[in-house]
């Protein structure tokens, strides 16, 4: 097997493996420790159906941040919905529901997002004092593997993306023609994929303990 | 890794309060390392210490919140940058990432100068957690600053007040304001004789009455301070035909070990579970003052001791509350026509859920009344909270920064009376409206229900 | 320990000013301190009438009565009281009559 065949074939079932492992480990870890001091922080939300209510419109708005910090609201905001974006017109453009058009346009957008957010890190005397190296490498990388994919899906090569994904997804992968930008954006992506739930963005997992078990956590 | 040693070590700065018996400066570095693993490893805070350490989006949201970075907007008050603090510490030390990537995932070797850096930064904050509400983390400050806290106490850093007090509660027989049992009994009869007074008819304070339902515990300060809260208190006790009494071996809740010392605090909460035990008393109830009531009930569970675990700790908010339920209170609005607010002790609010029982009392109780803004979740710490106000060094503090948004709010109220049922809140506020200048007066909670408390003469 | 030196006296106080031994209080030693607790000029009759009854019930029960219990007894209200020592009745009046410091949160 060669190294291009190896990243194309191989490399992205690995990424997603070790992707649910550290993800996976990190849930079942933090569900394993006890939270001995109540920590409730008060006034908690009504019943389970107030709570969700909450959730929902908490990941859907950044409501938090929109009202208290705005300028950081519209890049985290859009970086978000950005990723959201692209997860669901993948899968429509997949099953033929969509064209390729609105996948790329979430990718620009996430660009955009972070090299905004990195500005205002920058700029921003307060950001600027809480931001460390980890902050901007984080960012960076995501915005590397958003230009690395944006270079990667634009029209050429002899295999469409489309094609290429299928064909992972049915365990045929057929990755030999894959042109070297391409091979380049799926191996950042794993690699994102890998670091993601080792490095503090993993809130994506933690929110759920610090808002159900720790702020709202029951007598 | 070697480290390069700097040969010109720092003597100490000048801290902005005095500490009984620092460690000395190079001694503080590895017992802080030390203390750190012990507090990891004892497992109390695991599940929020982890979270808060681990995750923080440095998106400086809590700084929009904290009334301190408010008033100073001082770098070092943004409240993630001073919880990185630990957090970077923590990071170096205890992850293997940030043992094997070092800065590059923000960890760092922690310096004397950092524990420098840490006293200053841990008593600017009131752990008020009005910064957690709005963390889209859901990241509480107020709990790093207090494990950082009960770091720093044990490198001999606390003010001095503080560990006085403490020390002179833990003597036998002893409490915070050092007094003695002769006098106690002594102001329990003036109370008495103030009672009959006020209310026309004898009102008793019942004193190691065995077998009564509750045991009251108020902060010791309140028998120096408090007359009108305590008398209230009588009196409501008295109108709910309640069984209560106060123990004269214990009367002190204060439990300063929250601020910081866990092994205190632990000390401090069984002597007063004890006195209930003593006393055969089911419920332990707490005064007007917010971080006693959260010290037990947060704490009960892990620091006190099996054998007092069945004895229910409440505040006294919630047992007049549910006097008032259920039809025991009888209450004359008219005697109270001044207007009055209401401020949120944060750790009965925040730390307890206590929002909606002293507003139903108060309504109850006067002819005006009107919310602060922001109210409730939302409403702003004394800004003596944490503890801060016990620290006399920092009484200037208190009243420049840490309680100017509180000033600007009650002045918002025109309110005539500011209602604050804690020992800590109080004694702020009161400071607040003398520095200031307010034209408002502070009252507890039960200073005002005590007034407007009706009762049948010669029945 | 630190000590004070007011007219023409030195006395062992603690570092905020407090007098360690009640008996080693004498008025000089009072009058001395006013100024530094925001009262001007001499102490008049009612400040003195207020500082012998606090060194009395200190001597009785080793502590200051409750506020209310000083106000009563003297005929006065709180307000009266912040008049007559601005810094407060727990810790001016207190440190001018030579008690030791109030802890806790007084
Ligand atoms: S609001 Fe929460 S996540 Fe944001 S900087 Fe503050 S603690 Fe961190
Ligand atoms: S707990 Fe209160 S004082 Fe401390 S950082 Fe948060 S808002 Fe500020």
């Amino acid at each position: 097997m060669t190294g291009s065949e190896f990243i194309a074939g191989v490399f992205p079932y690995i990424t997603i493996g070790l992707f649910l492992l550290g993800t996976g480990w990190r849930f079942v870890r933090w569900l394993s420790l006890p939270a001995h001091v109540k920590w409730t922080l008060y006034p908690v939300p009504e019943g389970i159906a107030g709570q969700l209510r909450y959730m929902i419109k908490e990941i859907f708005t950044f409501e938090t941040l929109y009202r208290f910090n705005r300028r950081l609201w519209i890049g985290t905001f859009s970086l978000h919905m950005a990723m959201g974006g692209f997860v669901l017109f993948l899968i429509l453009y997949l099953a033929h529901w969509s064209p390729a058009f609105p996948v790329r346009a979430s990718l620009w957008l996430l660009l955009i997002s972070l090299i905004y957010i990195i500005w205002l890190r920058m700029n921003d005397r307060n950001l600027r004092a809480l931001s460390t190296f980890e902050e901007y490498f984080n960012l960076a990388f995501l915005a590397v593997v958003a230009a690395a994919s944006l270079i990667a899906s634009a029209p050429h090569g002899l295999f469409s993306p489309r094609a290429y994904i299928i064909g992972l997804l049915t365990f045929r992968p057929d990755g030999v023609q894959l042109t070297g930008d391409q091979l380049l954006a799926v191996f950042l992506g794993g690699l994102f994929l890998i670091y993601l739930p080792w490095s503090k963005m993993v809130h994506y997992v933690s929110k759920y303990f610090t808002y159900h078990m720790i702020n709202w956590q029951k007598h | 890794m070697s480290e390069i040693k700097d040969e010109t070590r720092g003597a100490d700065p000048k801290y902005a309060f005095r500490s009984e018996a620092p460690l000395p400066r190079e001694e503080r570095v590895a017992r802080l390392l030390k203390t750190l693993e012990g507090i990891l490893k004892a497992g109390i805070y695991d599940l929020p210490l982890e979270m808060y350490l681990n995750t923080c989006a440095k998106c400086n949201n809590c700084a929009e919140q904290c009334q301190v970075y408010q008033a100073t907007g001082d770098v070092r008050d943004l409240p993630a940058w001073r919880s990185n603090l630990l957090r970077r510490v923590y990071r170096k030390h205890f992850t293997p990432s940030g043992k094997l990537f070092g800065r590059l995932v923000g960890a760092k070797e922690v310096t004397e100068e950092d524990i420098d850096a840490m006293v200053d930064g841990f008593y600017r904050c009131t752990m008020c957690r009005r910064c957690a509400v709005n963390c889209p983390l859901a990241v509480d400050n107020a709990l790093i600053t207090r494990i950082g806290r009960v770091i720093l106490g044990d490198l001999g850093f606390a003010p001095k007040n503080m560990t006085g007090s403490v020390k002179t509660q833990l003597l036998d027989g002893g409490n915070t304001s050092a007094i003695p049992k002769a006098a106690f009994i002594d102001t329990l009869d003036f109370l008495e004789e103030e009672l009959q007074d006020e209310a026309g008819v004898p009102i008793p304070i019942p004193r190691d009455v065995e077998g009564a339902e509750f045991l009251f515990a108020a902060p010791v300060s309140d028998y120096i301070m408090e007359a009108d809260t305590l008398i209230g208190i009588a009196k409501t006790f008295h109108a709910a035909k309640a069984s209560w009494t106060i123990g004269t071996e214990n009367f002190d809740a204060i439990n300063y070990g929250l601020f910081y010392s866990d092994e205190k605090l632990e000390k401090i909460l069984n002597r007063l579970l004890a006195e209930a035990r003593r006393l055969k008393c089911k419920t332990l109830v707490i005064g007007e003052c917010g971080h006693a009531t959260k010290a037990g009930l947060l704490f009960q569970k892990v620091y006190g001791r099996s054998e007092y675990q069945d004895i229910k700790i409440k505040s006294i908010l919630e047992v007049s509350h549910r006097f008032l339920k259920e039809g025991r209170l009888r209450l004359d609005p008219a005697k109270n026509p001044d207007l009055v607010t209401y401020h949120d002790p944060c750790n009965l609010g925040r730390g307890a859920g206590l929002y909606e029982e002293p507003r139903e009392l108060l309504r109850a109780a006067v002819m005006n009344y009107i919310e602060m803004t922001p109210t409730r979740g939302m409403n702003y710490c004394c800004g003596g909270g944490g503890g801060l106000v016990i620290a006399e060094d920092l009484h200037t503090w208190r009243m420049e920064v840490g309680g100017l948004k509180k000033v600007e709010q009650l002045r918002a109220t025109k309110a005539k009376i500011v209602v604050a049922p804690c020992a800590n809140c109080k004694k702020q506020l009161r400071e607040l409206i003398q520095f200031h200048k307010l034209d408002m007066e502070l009252a507890g909670l039960h200073d005002v229900l005590g007034k407007a408390l009706v009762f049948e003469k010669n029945p | 320990m630190p000590q004070i030196e007011l007219a023409g006296k030195t006395y062992d106080v603690d570092e905020d000013g407090f007098l360690q031994e009640l008996d080693k209080w004498n008025e000089e030693f009072a009058q001395a301190y006013a100024n530094t607790e925001g009262i001007e000029g001499q102490l008049t009759e009612e400040h003195w009438k207020l500082i012998h009854y606090l060194r009395n019930y200190f001597q009785q029960f080793g502590i200051a009565p409750m506020i209310r219990k000083v106000c009563k007894d003297n005929g006065m209200d709180l307000k009266k009281l912040y008049e007559l020592f601005p810094t407060g009745p727990a810790k001016g009046a207190c440190k001018l009559a030579g008690l030791s410091k109030p802890t806790g949160c007084v």
